[in-house]
């Protein structure tokens, strides 16, 4: 699966990364519906961690699209519900 | 969340790709959007590091109209208000602070749009690989098989374009906030009243600027006074 760090590029996970990354994925959803800021900052945080430490780059030459897209590092709650959409992550 | 961003990206993409039949007039059609997208981001690149430049320079501007505050603390002791010299070096010490804070987030803007130089560079590598590409496919074109990959790298080239978007969007609004930060700072420092000076201190602003006023006025009478003497002779001579 190939994954996306907003402004910084793409990586190729395996399984394993992925799972992982799914568990922080339901946590950030958790802090962002909690409007925790400081556990959203910190699981995001992580979440760039693992995909640099363990995905692979994705080479300049290749043209591919994402399954998924991690937002920036240093993005706020409230940037990202603007991001996804006005009606916040979790609809209804 | 991670999936929902993603399909918010590719959309846009997707919908380009639906309305035409031939990819191979896509191809070049695209090719030519990407490369006037990619004009567009080097103009924004060029434009936000102009704009922290000057705000690197209105943080310098605003650094250098702190010993403003020392002057009229020295004025105010010389003339026996310790109340007054207090005052003024209160207010040092809060706009000192503010005036850091914004020179802090100043800096930080410059590692933020070293990054945004490196995504520029992939994206015209991208951009390249694309051209490249496009021709080989368009050699090697046979309707059915052809749609996929050039899907495939048309939307792989938008989700870069949108988020090198995006990367830039933010860093204008950024320097947005951080340039009216700045000005409303350095009206502060022009007008000498700060947030805190609710309680009263206003009325020892006043009395900072009277004084402050008066040791121009007597300064000022005395260079008058020298310069006379030392011109009526020279006029004289003219």
């Amino acid at each position: 699966m190939i994954v996306r760090l907003m402004g910084e590029g793409q990586w190729t996970i395996d399984d394993t990364l992925r799972a992982e990354l799914n568990a922080i994925d339901s946590e950030l959803d958790a802090d962002v519906s909690a409007g925790d800021s400081a556990g959203f900052a910190r699981h995001l945080a992580a979440m760039h961690d693992l995909v640099h430490a363990r995905g692979l780059p994705v080479t300049i030459d290749e043209l591919v699209p994402s399954d998924a897209l991690v937002p920036p590092r240093d993005i706020s709650i409230e940037e990202l519900r603007e991001l996804i959409g006005k009606e916040g992550l979790i609809p209804g | 969340m991670l999936k929902r961003l993603s399909a918010i990206f590719q959309a846009k993409a997707n919908k380009a790709l639906d309305h035409l039949e031939d990819p191979r007039e896509m191809l070049d059609l695209s090719y030519e959007k990407q490369v006037t997208m990619l004009r567009d981001v080097k103009r924004g690149i060029v434009e936000v590091t102009a704009a922290r430049r000057r705000l690197e320079l209105q943080a310098d501007e605003l650094r250098g109209k702190l010993p403003t505050f020392d002057a009229q603390a020295a004025q105010a002791l010389k003339s026996g208000r310790e109340d007054l010299a207090r005052a003024a070096l209160e207010r040092k010490a809060s706009t000192q602070a503010q005036v850091d804070g914004f020179g802090a987030q100043v800096a930080s803007l410059r590692s933020e749009q070293d990054q945004l130089v490196a995504a520029e560079q992939r994206l015209q590598a991208k951009v390249d690989a694309f051209r490249t590409k496009k021709e080989v496919m368009k050699a090697q074109y046979t309707a059915a098989k052809a749609t996929v990959r050039v899907g495939e790298a048309v939307t792989g080239l938008s989700e870069e374009m949108a988020d090198m978007g995006y990367a830039i969007q933010r860093a204008e609004d950024k320097t947005a906030q951080l340039k009216s930060r700045g000005a409303a700072i350095h009206e502060l420092l022009e007008s000498g009243v700060l947030e805190d000076s609710l309680d009263g201190s206003t009325a020892l602003d006043r009395e900072l600027d009277a004084l402050g006023r008066a040791a121009s006025v007597d300064a000022e009478l005395e260079r008058l006074r020298a310069q006379l003497n030392t011109e009526t002779p020279k006029e004289v001579l003219q």
